[in-house]
């Protein structure tokens, strides 16, 4: 047997304060660090939402409530260009760096991977620790970048250069190259979070969890971990020269002397195309872990979803240019380009058949998990047909750098990491915290949520289809624009609506953790292996190590009495 | 260690996680030095007559030695393995010792070109190859360093006699990750000191 | 997994065989070749070389079959990538 964490012992009660919950070495614990850090980024990230959304509605206008952050920052509320640009950059990097990986990824693959596949641990707890604090110090760092000379970055979340590599053209110097750094202590500490992931799953599965046993949740973190492991590569090249631009004064980017910004983006994008499917898989694979529990159905189409996760990682390292249509890259470069993005809807298809597929006569039961899950189903449409205009180039062309885009891209997104991320939540709260959350207020929290989401979004669409172009300062500058404001007036309205409908989650979320109801092991009558365990699972998981006798998705089975069949009985 | 598929579903059996692990971290590596060597590579296609008249000031010798100097070290990294599989203690330190020594080595070779390189004012700044031969040269340096104190640290764990008999295993990770840099180095040799 | 009862290469002779492979590298660039045989050698040459030693070295025909996929996805990938940027980085400056 190999050396792993196998032999933890039990008595956490032993382990200091410091040991048990700030350096700790629990999967557990470690995952909840995470979605503490991942939530509070969220609110860094929502204060941002709230100050671009002001700006884009009443331009150049006080921010209510904003009047306390000291000049030259902002002006007595007044939001001016330069902190703008900071604004979008840190927003968009917050989001997807800081709050979707972390709460997606962190949280749920840290808590959930090992006890999903009847591990006591990770594979290498300290290793996972490591990553933990590694993010946590990139979080602190981007926090730090608002307060040095010259404010946060503002070259955009993507970085382009040259707007990234000189500091003359946005006046940043520190804060991107502190983003540099945040980013690249990120990318470490996820690569460090993925082998962890993988190698648990690989290597510590119990007896009888074939692989084509594993809970699809397994299968969703696994495959995000193997994308962004092999998609960061070229990117953290790609940063390290890009921060020797900066700092050494080399010229990798610098066109006037022998350098090519076109590079940055291809790697970039060669990044950023998977990562978006690294934040994606986890949210859907949330939802696929929730609808046949809450319809008491198996999974319709297993292994097809699992071969279609997997093609579509596959085909994600092959479409990255159509985010660059307009870049003017190589004209011969469009049309393959086009053809694979638009071939990576297939398998996406064929998930999402399987999802509604699996509702079907279904006895379904609308719990909040449920409920989000739906929701999840329903935004992700939007976001993935949408993308279907912008793949196809000659739409793109017209298209690119509008608010279409950024609906686009908040529809996917926010469907995997809000809505995938509050199903996850609801589900996995009362095998986190040992308590369930109170059903109104999440069905309060989940109706307030659609309704205000899609107002935000769909009149960008609108905006975009408009020609209206995104990352512009005020936009009502341009007379064909003038028509827009209203629009942007009810998107931010609803944004700030969209804010207030969190609180009862909030509430909820921590009212519930110490009164909520006291919850069993399997609230959900659900099948999974961490099911078994004891809510929340003491350091070391489970009673007993779990053998697996099926797969995971054996509902309603017509021999037996109970519509359930965990796993880990046997017939 | 047990034997394969004795019990064919423990998937435990399949890997040690320490092998499954440091295999991971390699394939990220690949990607990293990937889209280094990758970017280098289309910089290289793109210029080609500035390029070469750089490219020439490169000491192909010191280069060459360099080579040699870390496939010797990657013998003895591997003998190492084979001495621990056999249970020579004795042989096993030699051989991570005379490891680390080949790590070492190569450091003072890559440190006398550096100086003489830079003392001809072939500064990182002084044009693009050279900005992208002390890129890359550098990182994988820094991941020399990184082996050699993984071996160091070895070495003095069979030194102390503390490397059995649960940490051995260790012996053999550590190589891969070695190998994988020399593999790394044999790339670099021929497009940076071979292709001008 | 105990590898001794596979049969060991001779890791002497591996070692013996890369040192040749590299004279002969040498040898193409300082022989009057064209420049499309010295290059094309060369870096046939280093393939070689990786190839012997992660086969002989890093013992990878021992290991399970993830092992492989892990060790060659990654440099598909890259080909791939590194291709797919010749017209646009290469031609298009
Ligand atoms: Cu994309």
């Amino acid at each position: 047997m190999s050396s792993s964490a196998a032999a933890h012992p039990a008595h956490e009660n032993q382990l200091s304060f410091v040991r048990q919950y700030i350096f700790s070495l629990d999967h557990k614990v470690i995952g909840k660090q995470y979605l503490f850090l991942g939530m509070f980024m969220a609110l860094a990230g929502g204060l941002l939402a709230y100050l671009l959304r002001w700006q884009l509605a009443w331009p150049e206008s006080a921010v209510p409530g904003m009047s306390w952050i000291p000049e030259p920052t902002m002006f007595q509320g007044i939001i001016p260009p330069e902190f703008y640009n900071a604004i979008v950059t840190m927003h968009g990097t917050i989001m997807v760096f800081f709050v979707a990986m972390p709460i997606l990824l962190g949280a749920f693959g840290n808590f959930l991977v090992p006890l999903m596949v009847g591990a006591p641990d990770m594979a290498f707890p300290r290793l996972n620790m490591m990553s933990f604090w590694t993010i946590f110090t990139a979080a602190m760092i981007m926090l730090a970048s608002f307060f040095v000379p010259g404010g946060a970055a503002s070259a955009g979340w993507t970085g382009y250069p040259p707007l990234s590599a000189d500091a003359v053209y946005t006046g940043v110097n520190w804060g991107i190259t502190l983003w540099i750094l945040g980013l690249a202590l990120e990318f470490a500490s996820f690569l460090m979070g993925g082998i962890n992931f993988l190698t648990t799953v690989v290597s510590m599965r119990a007896p009888g969890l074939k692989m084509m046993r594993l809970p699809l949740m397994v299968w969703m973190q696994i495959v995000a971990a193997v994308i962004f492991m092999l998609s960061v590569g070229p990117l953290i090249a790609g940063a390290v020269l890009l921060l020797l631009d900066r700092t050494v004064g080399t010229s990798f980017y610098a066109v006037q002397k022998g350098g090519d910004p076109l590079l940055w983006q291809h790697l970039f994008w060669f990044f950023g195309h998977p990562e978006v499917y690294v934040v994606l898989l986890p949210g859907i694979g949330a939802v696929l872990e929730v609808l046949p529990v809450f319809s008491r159905k198996p999974i319709f189409g297993y292994k097809a979803i699992v071969y279609s996760t997997i093609a579509a990682g596959f085909l994600s390292f092959i479409v990255w240019a159509h985010h660059m249509f307009v870049s003017g890259m190589d004209f011969d470069l469009v049309m393959p380009f086009s053809i694979t993005t638009i071939l990576i809807s297939v398998p996406f298809t064929i998930i999402l058949l399987a999802m509604i597929a699996t509702l079907w006569k279904g006895a379904i039961r609308l719990a909040t998990p449920m409920l989000f899950a739906l929701g999840t189903l329903m935004v992700f449409i939007v976001g993935g047909l949408t993308g279907i205009f912008l793949g196809s180039a000659s739409a793109d062309i017209y298209l690119h750098d509008t608010y279409f885009v950024v609906a686009h891209f908040h529809y996917t997104l926010i469907s995997a990491v809000f809505f995938g991320g509050f199903t996850a939540m609801y589900y996995w709260f009362p095998k986190m915290f040992g308590r369930l959350m109170n059903e109104t207020w999440g069905k309060i929290h989940f109706a307030l949520t659609l309704v205000c989401f899609n107002l935000v979004f769909i009149p960008l669409f609108k905006a975009g289809l408009g020609g209206e172009m995104r990352r512009l300062y005020n936009p009502f500058e341009y007379d064909f624009l003038k028509p827009h404001q209203g629009l942007h007036q009810f998107a931010t309205i609803a944004a700030i609506l969209l804010m207030i409908a969190q609180l009862p989650f909030l509430v909820n979320f921590f009212w519930s953790m110490f009164k909520g109801k006291v919850a069993d092991r399997n609230p959900w009558q659900a099948n999974t292996l961490e099911w078994a365990a004891p809510s929340p699972p003491p350091h070391g998981n489970f009673d007993t190590a779990p053998s697996v006798y099926h797969g995971p998705y054996v509902y309603s089975a017509p021999e037996r009495k109970e519509d359930w069949q965990p796993q880990h009985q046997p017939h | 260690m047990s034997t394969v598929a004795a019990t064919e579903n423990y998937s435990d059996n399949v890997m040690p996680i320490g092998k499954m692990g440091i295999w991971w971290f390699l394939a990220s590596e690949i990607m990293v030095f990937g889209g280094l060597i990758g970017s280098y590579i289309l910089y290289r296609l793109a210029s080609a007559g500035a390029w070469a008249e750089m490219a020439h000031h490169v000491s192909t010798t010191i280069g060459a030695i360099n080579t040699v100097v870390l496939l010797t070290s990657s013998l003895t990294m591997v003998l190492a393995h084979a001495a621990v599989e056999d249970e020579n203690r004795q042989r096993a330190k030699l051989y991570l010792g005379l490891t680390v020594l080949g790590g070492i080595l190569f450091l003072i070779f890559k440190a006398v070109e550096y100086t003489t390189e830079i003392s001809h004012g072939f500064t990182p700044l002084a044009g693009t190859f050279w900005s992208f031969y002390f890129t890359m040269t550098g990182l994988h340096g820094l991941h020399v360093i990184g082996g050699i104190i993984a071996n160091l640290a070895l070495f003095v764990m069979a030194a102390r006699g503390t490397l059995w008999p649960n940490t051995q295993k260790r012996v053999e990770y550590c190589g891969l990750y070695w190998h994988f840099v020399d593999v790394v180095w044999i790339f670099l040799f021929p497009l940076l000191y071979l292709s001008y | 997994m105990s590898n001794t009862a596979h049969a060991r290469p001779n890791y002497v002779a591996v070692w013996a065989w890369l040192v040749f492979l590299l004279i002969i590298s040498l040898a193409a660039v300082y022989l009057p070749f064209s420049q499309t045989v010295t290059v094309s050698l060369i870096f046939v040459v280093a393939a070689v070389k990786a190839f012997l030693v992660v086969v002989n070295f890093m013992h990878i025909r021992m290991e399970h079959r993830l092992v492989h996929l892990i060790a060659i996805v990654p440099v598909i990938f890259f080909i791939i990538m590194t291709m797919a940027l010749i017209p646009d980085i290469v031609y298009n400056r």
